[in-house]
């Protein structure tokens, strides 16, 4: 069977009477235009995107990982990309020092 | 969908974010400058302190330019984002300073300063890490903010070696000028107002010459003349790349249209020929 065929066939999941014109990225299911929508670049039907779309107080974490895990996370991101740019800014004065201070004309 | 590649040239880009820096000089530059004052003037006197030998210091001094460099980071980021607002005409976001949004800002920047030096070596990732630390505070409300920025600046690669060519360019002349600045002006104050400075003493242009921390002071000083314009330039581009994707650009140059001809608009409504 050829591809164009096959593709004749293809019945949307939901709507069977109505032929398939489109693929949900997150499921893989063949679905008809009315029941997909596009979301950054690629389709995706309504749960795959509910579940991508989902803020995370809908998850099932207790309420006070919900509550502070964001801010934990945060957090860390401050404290390493503070620590991220002390080892920089000390590399590069270690590597202004490291050279003879001729090189630095004169060292003035 | 294909990948947008810049409809707007090099030239185009920096030319609307020369324009657009005019525009909005007046109200926004203090933001950048306060920001980025304090961590210019630390590098400098750290650098003084580094040539002359004095390292006593060095963690305190690597800690100091970190904190100013996180300042830099934040001001800068929202100079940027306010460029981008005025420039596609909506309304500058207001001061959110939410701590998740702040300390995101703050380990993407951080995580494309080390990828950028550690891929230093390979020149060809030069421009898109450049490119892509200014797009991160324009990024940050899509889904994969660090991805995002990575993947705007990459699609633009040849266009974006331009661009930076051209600021070179630009930033070559600018550091002649001042050079030149620095050498007239002392002089100038010395015959006008009797001013004896370091100039006017015999030998004194070739100590200045000799003097590194003078030449960090240029180097410095011109890279904060052209950040904000560069930030602008990169503004426009990042506004004309979305504008590819979702149309904003021709959305927002049909409502031009409509409210610059409302005879036409009114012909339209009645049914005639908009002509």
């Amino acid at each position: 069977m050829s591809t164009n065929s096959w593709l004749r066939r293809a019945r949307c999941a939901v709507h069977t009477e109505r032929e398939a014109s489109a693929q949900c990225r997150g499921c893989g299911r063949l679905f008809c235009r009315e029941c997909v929508t596009e979301s950054e670049g690629a389709v995706f039907c309504s749960p795959c995107l509910a579940a991508r779309t989902a803020p995370l107080r809908s998850s099932a974490a207790p309420s006070w990982v919900r509550r502070w895990g964001g801010q934990a996370l945060a957090l860390a991101g401050l404290v390493s990309g503070l620590a991220i740019f002390f080892a920089l800014f000390l590399l590069l004065l270690s590597a202004v020092m490291s050279y003879p201070a001729q090189y630095w004309m004169g060292g003035r | 969908m294909p990948e947008p590649t810049a409809r707007i040239s090099p030239l185009g880009v920096l030319e609307t974010g020369l324009a657009q820096y005019r525009r909005t000089a007046r109200r926004e530059l203090w933001r950048y400058y306060l920001s980025s004052g304090p961590f210019v003037l630390l590098l400098l006197w750290s650098w003084r302190q580094v040539a002359t030998r004095r390292t006593a210091a060095l963690p305190w001094m690597a800690l100091g330019l970190a904190v100013t460099y996180t300042a830099r980071t934040l001001g800068s980021g929202a100079y940027i984002r306010r460029a981008l607002a005025a420039y596609a005409g909506s309304a500058p976001a207001g001061p959110r300073a939410e701590f998740k949004r702040v300390a995101a800002e703050i380990w993407r920047r951080a995580a494309l300063l080390l990828l950028w030096v550690v891929l230093a070596p390979c020149v060809i990732f030069t421009a898109p890490l450049y490119v892509a630390a200014h797009y991160a505070p324009l990024s940050g409300d899509t889904r994969r903010p660090l991805r995002g920025c990575l993947r705007w600046a990459a699609s633009w690669y040849v266009q974006e070696w331009g661009l930076l060519a051209l600021l070179g360019l630009m930033a070559l002349l600018l550091l002649i000028n001042l050079l030149l600045l620095a050498f007239i002006l002392p002089v100038l104050l010395h015959f006008l107002l009797g001013i004896t400075n370091l100039l006017t003493m015999a030998g004194g242009a070739r100590d200045l010459l000799d003097n590194s921390s003078f030449w960090v002071g240029l180097l410095l000083a011109t890279y904060l003349a052209l950040d904000p314009v560069t930030q602008c330039a990169l503004a426009v581009s990042f506004y004309n790349l979305q504008a590819e994707r979702d149309g904003a650009d021709l959305l927002a140059g049909l409502g031009r249209l409509q409210t610059a001809n409302p005879a036409a608009r009114s012909r339209r409504a009645l049914g005639g020929s908009p002509c």
